[in-house]
């Protein structure tokens, strides 16, 4: 340790990151927590105030034991911070509400621009009664709202809402009907600035959404569940729309959008239908997973036609099948396609070997005789399948990081047993009791944290395995540090549980010592 | 993309301590500073940078070269996944260098205006700093004694957010 400090000091001598700017400063704490960013300002004088020159200050809500702290903190941090601050709350279903309400008028009185609020899980599945109709604001331009299904998820406001600087709105879990007049509300329709919306794992009811606006350029609506009636309709009016994704959502999807310049849609059946023309089309992703119904292949015609002019066309397997499967309707057409410069066929159910990886030649000229010079790209069973497990490896790992994370916090001890030693025989056995409940509630926790920690490892280590070796070398070593990591993290949370355990049996052995010693006085 | 007409171009740079290091234009170009020389043409055959050693600039230049191999992001194409990823572990190897000499690529690479590496630089430093004490982290970052605050002003640092030091 010596020898590299010397050679440290013999090469730096001087502390080079204080005499950079503030907002390269700001740029490296800017992934932390505020709560880290605050405990910087005791390194040094220059590090002093850092914190209110942050441009995006992230407050978290989690990071306080206690709302009232963080909007004690909040008031703190708007009226000494200018810049633009953003703002997101991670709360649990069973907050006192008003306090809620009081930090929303807050934050919006001080012109913050971008909100996110997110539910966490809630062992008491508390309904989240918030009323968005308190989201007034003539400064907000990015929204994120994410509910969570067990706290019970948002409920759209009845009215529409006054957002008129919104550009960016994410509903995640947010039910988007009344259930008394069973309708979706049209929500946005005053937001007259809205270019993003995204509606993910949204409910939209039983009679349908429409989602009409002038001036929306990007539309992604994924995992958009309707309650009982699976069959109703999403219509999308955007004539200034360029790009729209449709992924996993049930139901007949129709859209016009004149202005579209990409189209992504992966469903279970080809159910949508384009009443604009797409002469601005450049890029489609077009994917059925499900067994493909012939009856829908009449209508996967005329979907390419229209799609007439793309040049980037990607395809799944399976709707290369269903192009296959009536050859007679192609066989004697003429390719649709005059633009196209490359064509991408991939299997969606890497694990379904019905289909086999290729491509009839009346398929093969139907797609591509129209355009001579594009390229052709059959991507294997083996290649989707190792991209995918690396993705979902990446996010395992990424979730066991934040996992590991938690419990880095120092864990706090119970010296409540020891300081009050109870005398009489009732107490003691009451304050042993105590104990015990208090030892099973933390072994049953700790035990659930470990398991989760340890099948996140296994089910990782297991996708891992499966990777091409240069991949598989590149996350390695991560991998490896995380076991690390989550070795140390178990042992503490075992040597905590230990720690307990050793408290309550002194507490035991002097409690009961004392009533030997109270017995002897008796006497 | 570039052409082959513009790769042909050479730049000279001069490092603090006069060494010299010819360079294609295109791998200068990654850094916005000498872009905007060079399109200002106010720069000679040697651009002299008085204030980056040889070993840091060196460094940025291994940098700039892989950055300007690599094909970029285009709206035209689906992004090439693998290109994506080995540039990414090009980057995770490259950051793999001492505290001092990260300051100083940093240092250099805001003066050079080269997006990428100041944001690589300050995920880097942010990675060695996470979960540190104070103590820690003054140790790392090489925090000068006469700049500390004193026991009073840390004293009131802390009652100010009393919450984050619990």
């Amino acid at each position: 340790m010596d020898s590299q400090n010397k050679r440290m000091t013999m090469h730096v001598g001087v502390d080079r990151l204080s005499s950079l700017p503030d907002d390269l400063i700001c740029k490296i704490l800017s992934s932390f927590s505020i709560r880290f960013v605050i405990q910087a300002s005791v390194l040094s004088s220059r590090w002093r105030y850092i914190w209110t020159s942050m441009l995006n200050l992230s407050f978290s809500s989690q990071e306080f034991s206690r709302l009232l702290d963080f909007e004690k903190f909040l008031v703190h941090v708007l009226s000494s911070c200018n810049n633009q601050v953003q703002v997101s709350l991670n709360l649990r279903g069973s907050v006192h509400m008003p306090t809620v309400i009081r930090i929303l008028k807050l934050a919006f009185s001080h012109n913050v621009q971008q909100l996110t609020y997110k539910l966490l899980p809630d062992k008491k599945h508390l309904i989240h009664d918030l009323p968005l109709s308190c989201f007034v604001s003539q400064s907000l331009k990015h929204l994120t709202l994410i509910g969570y299904t067990k706290a019970g998820s948002f409920l759209m406001p009845t009215s529409t809402w006054e957002l008129p600087a919104l550009t960016t709105l994410h509903l995640n879990e947010v039910k988007l009907y009344d259930d008394n007049i069973a309708k979706c509300v049209s929500f946005i329709s005053k937001c007259t600035n809205l270019k993003s919306l995204t509606l993910n794992n949204c409910y939209r009811g039983q009679n349908g959404l429409t989602i009409s606006h002038p001036q929306l350029s990007n539309l992604t609506l994924e995992k958009l569940n309707t309650e009982r009636n699976p069959l109703n309709v999403v219509n999308v009016v955007a004539p200034q729309l360029q790009n729209l994704s449709i992924i996993n959502c049930g139901g007949e999807h129709i859209v016009s959008a004149p202005e579209l310049t990409s189209l992504i849609y992966k469903n279970h059946a080809l159910k949508l239908s384009v009443v604009s023309n797409l002469y601005s089309l450049k890029k489609v992703d077009l994917c059925v997973s499900n067994y493909p119904y012939t009856e829908d292949s009449h209508k996967l015609l005329s979907l390419l036609q229209q799609f007439n002019k793309v040049k980037f066309l990607t395809l799944s397997l399976e709707i290369i099948e269903l192009l296959s499967s009536p050859l007679t309707l192609i066989s004697h057409q003429p390719s649709p396609f005059v633009n196209l410069t490359s064509l991408r066929i991939y299997p969606e159910l890497y694990d379904e070997p019905r289909f086999k990886n290729v491509m009839s030649s009346e398929v093969k000229n139907y797609l591509l005789d129209g355009s001579p010079k594009a390229t052709l790209e059959m991507v294997s069973r083996k290649d989707i399948r190792a991209v995918r497990d690396a993705a979902l490896a990446e996010n395992l790992m990424a979730e066991l990081k934040l996992l590991l994370d938690e419990e880095k916090v120092p864990l706090k001890c119970n010296n409540e047993n020891m300081s009050q030693r109870p005398v009489d025989m009732s107490r003691i056995r009451e304050h042993i009791q105590s104990c015990f409940s208090k030892m099973h509630t933390q072994m049953y926790h700790g035990e659930q944290k470990i398991n989760s920690i340890l099948s996140l490892l296994e089910h990782i280590k297991g996708l891992l395995r499966q990777l091409p070796v240069s991949k598989k070398a590149e996350m390695q070593p991560r991998f490896s540090c995380l076991s690390t990591e989550a070795n140390n993290v178990i042992k503490r949370l075992w040597d905590h549980m230990k720690f307990e355990h050793d408290l309550l049996e002194t507490s035991f052995d002097l409690s009961l010592l004392d009533l030997g010693k109270e017995v002897q006085a008796c006497f | 993309m570039s052409t082959s007409s513009s790769s042909s171009k050479k730049i000279v740079l001069k490092s603090a301590d006069n060494e010299t290091f010819e360079i294609d234009e295109i791998v200068a170009l990654e850094s916005q500073a000498i872009k905007n020389m060079i399109e200002d043409e106010c720069a000679d055959n040697v651009i002299p940078l008085g204030n980056i050693d040889s070993k840091t600039l060196s460094k940025i230049i291994e940098y700039c070269k892989k950055h300007a191999e690599s094909p970029k992001k285009d709206d035209n194409a689906d992004i090439d996944e693998k290109a994506v990823e080995d540039l990414k572990s090009f980057d995770a190897e490259f950051a793999k260098v001492d505290m001092p000499l990260i300051q100083d690529i940093l240092m250099a690479a805001n003066f050079l205006n080269i997006d990428n590496l100041i944001g690589l630089m300050c995920r880097t430093i942010a990675d060695r700093i996470k979960g540190k004490t104070p103590e820690e982290i003054r140790k790392i970052l090489n925090i000068n004694k006469n700049d500390l605050l004193s026991p009073e002003q840390e004293a009131k640092a802390r009652e100010e957010n009393s919450w984050a030091f619990d």
